[in-house]
């Protein structure tokens, strides 16, 4: 096993890799950017580097900068987290390259695919669904334009390098062709640098349903069962769940088989994640290949008990599976609400700030995954996720009152959070019937939000909260006089610190 | 002074609360007995008719306090007397003309920069995008116009407002 690693990444994932490191005698060294210099996650790791400014170009993607510090710091492997150099086979073969282990699959392995032309390719030949669709890049606006009347609008315009929703545009008429096709190619360039988009059919009210894998470096292969992730606003994970209620024992299998015949003719290694979208008559058809860590991983480990980021390790150090397939137990139910720092009244523009006062008490089977702090900013620099919120519980039920609990008592102020629209989400029918899919938020949910009707006691607590608040900002009003000799106690009104 | 009105940015009708003392208020009209303590200036613990309260409270744009009660925000504008008196005072001032200015819609990163000082752009020309948290924003021009100062460069954070480009 290694001694030390670096972690070529920031925040909750960075946090999430030094716990198990930690736990597994590993020492760590973290890298950071001026943002980060004090961040949860440097503080934590045994040692931290600088490694450029806050722009994520010249930090986090600034491959070079980040090999030097795990030469000079000696750390035997990197681990790359997910995003930024996450899915670069570059880096993969850097690492390679400089006698560091890359924690991830081979960069072959990566950069196959990376490319969904190449990765759709191979799904073909392992007998595996696709959706139909150009098996080539394309750059050329007529031949795009003769392309989609074969196949029929809509469309999804996908740039071949994007990911995580980056690069992403669904056309339903030829006009609008052309804007899509550049905002997709000018997202996609920007952070990945590269221009050809394919396209393909787009599939009104899918599912997405995504089947973890570990694989080790001796062609051992076994998946950990699905999850359900079509809980989505622009094509951005929101509250993902397993196991899927749609999925039952015979398709998790099926699905679960095409997963490991992917990744085997990919000669593929250490966790990764095959995305497939589910049609409403459970076709299933495959999506790619995310090779790396993905956010949601935590509760696939609330219901198979295994510590991905370990396993992840382990396979890097040499070693082979421990399990076999039917050695794989599913327990219980998990589900995972993404918290982002923005302004969900306010078409979800981002809310950035300072963290002035962060509580949460977390019950029995609540986990948070997180790399703030109370007084941490929030900008702009980074992704808006700040904290990941996992429940676990025997039923659905179980695992769906605690994370409202969960939801309801999370106290966080200077910056607007997405948390009072996972509660409404949550709440709705469709999530609690299960059958939503990656249409339903933009669709339907997002047109019929409504506040709830204060009443009772709550609207007079509300009421005198504001009055409160407004006198509690003029100095001159509080502590205010008092004109009543019966003071009942003298609870009221003080700045205690001892509550902060 | 210590009557207020409150006014839900959603619902009419007006509510009006009379603090008496830092124990005693009367609320449409009702005494209540309450209990309260600040834990920072934005949390607030209070008790009213013996039933706990655990609430964040912050201020938006619009005047607006934001009182978070269970993960549910309500907007409440809240004015003292005084208020009330002042606003119905100075009323019916400011109207809107042509905009010369274009400020930062959010906070973000200017990915790119399409125009200078000086140049003729069309209407619904990209003029920026602006990047925040992974996604891009077009900056458009409403009108035909010339660019009289752009004061901003590429690759800069801008706060949200913050000034990019001022038009002829």
């Amino acid at each position: 096993m290694f001694k030390k690693i670096l972690i070529a990444n920031r925040g909750e994932i960075a946090v999430r890799i030094i716990t198990t490191a930690n736990q597994m005698g590993i020492s760590t060294v973290a890298v950071y950017s001026d943002f980060d210099k004090y961040s949860l996650f440097t503080k934590l790791a045994d040692e931290a580097y600088y490694i450029g400014e806050s722009v994520s170009s010249k930090s986090y993607l600034n491959a070079e900068k980040i090999i030097e510090v795990a030469k000079r710091s000696g750390a035997e492997a990197i681990h790359p987290g997910y995003g930024f150099l996450s899915e670069r086979g570059f880096f993969a073969k850097m690492c390679v390259e400089n006698g560091i282990k890359y924690i991830g699959p081979g960069y072959k392995a990566i950069d196959l695919l990376g490319s969904k032309t190449d990765a759709k390719q191979l799904a073909i030949k392992s007998d595996v669904p696709v959706v139909p669709g150009t098996l080539n890049a394309l750059t050329d606006i007529s031949e795009i334009k003769k392309v989609a009347r074969q196949i029929g609008y809509p469309i999804l315009i996908k740039a071949s390098a994007g990911g995580g929703g980056k690069g992403m545009r669904i056309v339903t008429q030829e006009s609008d062709i052309e804007s899509s096709l550049r905002m997709a190619q000018s997202e996609a360039g920007s952070s990945f640098g590269d221009d050809s988009v394919f396209i393909e059919k787009y599939i009104v009210s899918p599912r997405h349903v995504e089947i973890q894998i570990l694989a080790d470096e001796y062609g051992n292969v076994v998946h950990l069962g699905e999850r359900e992730c079509s809980m989505q606003r622009r094509h951005q994970k929101i509250i993902e769940e397993t196991p899927s209620l749609i999925i039952d024992e015979k398709l998790r299998n099926e699905m679960g088989e095409c997963a490991k015949r992917i990744v085997r003719s990919a000669g593929y290694s250490n966790a990764g994640t095959v995305e497939f979208i589910v049609d409403n008559e459970n076709n299933f058809y495959f999506l790619e290949v995310n090779t790396r860590l993905q956010v949601e991983h935590p509760i696939t480990e609330m219901r198979t008990g295994l510590d991905l980021v370990k396993e992840q390790l382990k396979i890097a150090s040499g070693e082979k599976l421990s399990f076999k397939q039917e050695d794989v137990e599913f327990n219980g139910h998990s589900i995972e609400c993404r918290i982002c720092a923005e302004d969900t009244d306010n078409n979800f523009m981002p809310s950035t700030g300072k963290i002035t006062y962060m509580k949460n008490v977390l019950s029995g089977g609540m986990r948070e995954d997180t790399g703030i702090e109370q007084g941490n900013e929030v900008s702009v620099y980074y992704d808006p996720m700040i904290s990941k919120l996992i429940s676990f519980g025997a039923t659905r039920e179980i695992a769906i009152h605690k994370m409202k609990s969960a939801l309801k008592n999370y106290k966080i102020t200077g910056i607007k959070t997405n948390i009072p629209f996972l509660l409404k989400l949550m709440e709705s029918r469709e999530f609690i019937e299960a059958s939503y899919h990656t249409q339903f938020v933009e669709k339907e949910f997002l047109n019929r939000i409504t506040k709830p009707e204060l009443t009772g006691d709550d609207l007079h607590a509300v009421i005198l909260a504001a009055v409160l608040y407004k006198r509690n900002k003029s100095p001159k009003l509080m502590p205010m006089k008092t004109n009543v000799s019966d003071v009942r106690n003298a609870w009221s009104n003080k700045k205690f610190d001892s509550y902060r | 002074m210590n009557k207020y009105f409150s006014n839900f940015s959603d619902v009419t009708g007006k509510v009006e609360t009379e603090i008496l003392s830092d124990t005693e208020a009367i609320i449409n009209g009702k005494n209540f007995y309450y209990e309260f303590n600040f834990i920072t200036d934005n949390v607030l613990i209070l008790r009213i008719s013996d039933k706990n309260y655990f609430l964040t409270l912050d201020d938006n744009e619009e005047n607006y306090t934001e009182v978070n009660l269970s993960s549910e925000i309500y907007n409440i504008i809240c004015m003292s007397e005084l208020e009330v008196l002042a606003a119905k005072m100075s009323n019916g001032r400011s109207e809107g003309k042509t905009k010369k200015e274009i400020h930062s819609p959010m906070p973000g990163i200017i990915a790119k920069l399409n125009v200078k000082d000086g140049q003729k752009v069309e209407k619904g020309e990209v003029l920026l995008v602006l990047e925040a948290m992974k996604m891009e924003n077009e900056i458009k021009a409403a009108r035909d116009c010339i660019i009289k100062k752009v004061t901003v460069e590429a690759l800069r954070s801008v706060e949200k407002n913050e000034l990019l480009i001022v038009l002829e």
